[in-house]
């Protein structure tokens, strides 16, 4: 329990200085990128301003300040959770990238539930019928999917269940609750293929090693052999590689919102980007790294639990 | 009680055994000695019905008490191996399931047998290992095999296989993979194991001194035959068989490396003796026809031309 106590405190301190790092880079983007944002923001409104006009702008949005006076006004506002107002149309960033993200861990989490579900029994199974029939048609279902960019399963959806079929609206955005269907499917059908193949290849990994023989050797029945110890020595990767795909999904819905008009996060900041945008680009940089690091922590404090050979590591000094 | 009867095991079209036949009686202790190769690992699975996949028994029969192995079904085979046919293996350590505790090992294993209770299977745990003289037994059954030193994992591994009473163990090479201090420590408790069960011990192994310790009878195996079969005592002090002479030489040299032979080639592939191209008393017979497997002194079997030339 120390340990982990020590182990939490430690993995915070970690998350402050990637914090710094993450901040101050995000930052430094909107300070280093081309053109200027008080111009921007003026001729956002269609009009030429003047010279003075955009002085003045400058002036109010502080941007004269020397640079870290800037970046340290910005990451106070930013700890009390204020990421500043929208270049282009002035509106509260905070609370816009709070709604995207609500509907993109939504679309995420979903994705990855119904994904995981049908990968963890079709790879098992699988695995433990090796070159059957099933093994073959799933391994092949799998080289399609995985094969196709996930822009070419998007908008085959679309083409073929909002447009053939008329079952679900084209834009997401309009569809209410229905317009998730088809962005989890496109997200998680992708994820299904390529976790299945993984689960599939780390459970026959699994089935040779020299415990099994020996349970085996016992006469202990095949099924208990693999959902009580099989799976469970699995646990750790398959745990590894379901955060990996939460991660992935974070930073990777962007396309499949954009197609789909999805309002997640995904879209808004690809958008943020067309315009140039850059306090939302900020926000977003700054919260996907701490979703990430939050992800990544817990999945690793979560090993302890799982796994009596890291535990026995930790005793023995926390190496390796 | 478990008789191997002309037993051939072959991966493809290669044999790894070739009509092997030998038997153990109830309470016999028999080891099969030979180098790495040999077969004689192959030899334990095809008794347990667990070969490598490709791997098939392709002649032959193993009858266990009565009952042909071989033509088992394999749910009724796993549960003759839950309750009366027990393995050791090589890195025993490795047999046991790394993230379970050790006490739910034992009980998950004693309750293959039947009904039982998890305080009596703990009971029956720490029983074997005190048997064993295995330190702190209530300690282990609480630690996870990751836990524990290579040595006490061996030591644990053979109590799990003791501890259900079986009929037959079957030991698969269960010292080589571990340092000298400790294979003495295993040794003993392999000695202690014959003197605590009435069970009958086949055990492969390369470790001649394991051998002289705790056998009956004595089986070599060279390339997938037996070539030499007999006491313990007659075999070991007085080798028929030159490969089994080389063999004993080799113990002496105290590196247990085989001593290097000139090889020669024979001129007609598959016909002769198997050992013709290592074998230091080669005779002319010896690359043209194979020699069966002949009586000698002692009640003991050789399969070598030599024998009968005295």
């Amino acid at each position: 329990m120390k340990r982990n106590i020590s182990f939490v405190l430690s993995r915070l301190g970690g998350l402050l200085v990637l914090l710094a790092g993450v901040t101050f880079l995000s930052f430094s983007l909107m300070y280093l990128s081309p053109g200027d944002p008080a111009e921007a923001l003026l001729r956002a409104g269609g009009s030429m301003p003047s010279q003075e006009a955009i002085e003045e702008k400058r002036e109010e949005m502080g941007l004269n300040r020397p640079f870290l006076v800037q970046y340290g006004s910005w990451l106070l506002n930013f700890a009390k959770g204020d990421l500043g107002k929208s270049m282009i149309d002035g509106k509260d960033v905070t609370r816009q990238l709070l709604t995207a993200l609500k509907s993109s861990l939504a679309l995420s989490v979903l994705s990855l539930a119904c994904g995981v579900a049908v990968a963890l029994p079709v790879g098992v199974y699988a695995a433990v019928r090796k070159n059957s029939m099933f093994d073959r048609v799933a391994g092949f279902i799998i080289f399609l999917r995985m094969s196709m960019p996930v822009f070419m399963v998007g908008l085959g959806f679309l083409y073929l269940f909002a447009y053939r079929l008329r079952l679900v609206p084209i834009s997401s955005s309009m569809a209410g609750a229905a317009g998730i269907i088809l962005p989890v499917i496109t997200l998680a059908t992708g994820i299904c293929a390529k976790m299945a193949r993984q689960v599939r290849s780390m459970i026959s990994d699994e089935l040779k090693a020299s415990y099994v023989d020996g349970l085996r050797s016992r006469g202990i029945r095949e099924t208990r052999i693999l959902f009580a110890h099989v799976l469970k020595n699995a646990m750790l990767p398959i745990i590894t590689l379901i955060a990996l795909s939460f991660g992935e999904l974070l930073g990777g819905t962007a396309i499949t919102e954009t197609i789909f008009s999805f309002p997640g996060i995904g879209k808004l900041v690809m958008d943020a980007i067309h315009l140039r945008d850059y306090t939302i680009v900020q926000g977003f940089v700054v919260i996907v790294a701490v979703i990430f690091f939050l992800v990544y922590g817990f999945t690793e404090l979560s090993y302890g639990l799982f796994d009596p050979r890291v535990r026995a590591r930790k005793r023995e000094g926390g190496k390796g | 009680m478990l008789e191997i009867k002309n037993v051939s095991v072959a991966y493809g079209d290669k044999k790894i055994l070739e009509r092997v036949s030998f038997s153990v009686k109830p309470g016999e202790t028999v080891s099969i000695v030979g180098e790495s190769g040999s077969g004689k690992s192959t030899l334990l699975k095809a008794v347990t019905g667990l070969l490598a996949e490709g791997v098939r028994l392709c002649e032959g029969a193993v009858t266990f008490e009565g009952m042909e192995l071989s033509s088992m079904e394999p749910d009724q085979l796993r549960r003759l191996r839950g309750t009366k046919i027990a393995t050791v293996y090589q890195q025993a350590g490795r047999s046991m399931d790394p993230v379970t505790k050790i006490g739910s090992q034992f009980y998950e294993a004693l309750r293959t047998k039947g009904r039982i209770s998890r305080s009596e299977s703990e009971k029956r745990a720490i029983a074997c290992m005190e048997r064993l003289s295995l330190k702190e037994p209530e300690r282990i059954l609480h630690t996870y095999p990751v836990m524990l030193s290579g040595g006490t994992n061996q030591r644990v591994a053979i109590a799990l296989a003791m501890v259900m009473e079986p009929s037959l163990i079957l030991a698969d090479e269960p010292t080589s993979a571990l340092d000298v201090t400790v294979q003495v420590e295993v040794v003993e408790t392999m000695k202690k194991l014959r003197e605590n069960s009435n069970a009958s011990i086949l055990m492969v192994t390369h470790n001649m001194g394991v051998v002289a310790q705790m056998s009956d009878l004595v089986g070599v195996m060279y390339k997938g035959r037996l070539v030499e079969w007999g006491g313990c005592g007659p075999v070991l002090s007085r080798p028929l068989h030159p490969y089994t002479r080389l063999l004993m030489d080799s113990v002496l040299k105290m590196d247990g490396s085989v001593p290097q032979t000139k090889t020669r080639y024979r001129e007609e592939a598959g016909v002769g003796c198997p050992f013709y191209a290592r074998c230091p008393a080669v005779a002319k017979v010896c690359g043209i026809r194979m020699p069966s497997m002949r009586e000698a002194p002692d009640s003991r079997l050789v399969m070598c031309h030599d024998t009968d030339r005295g």
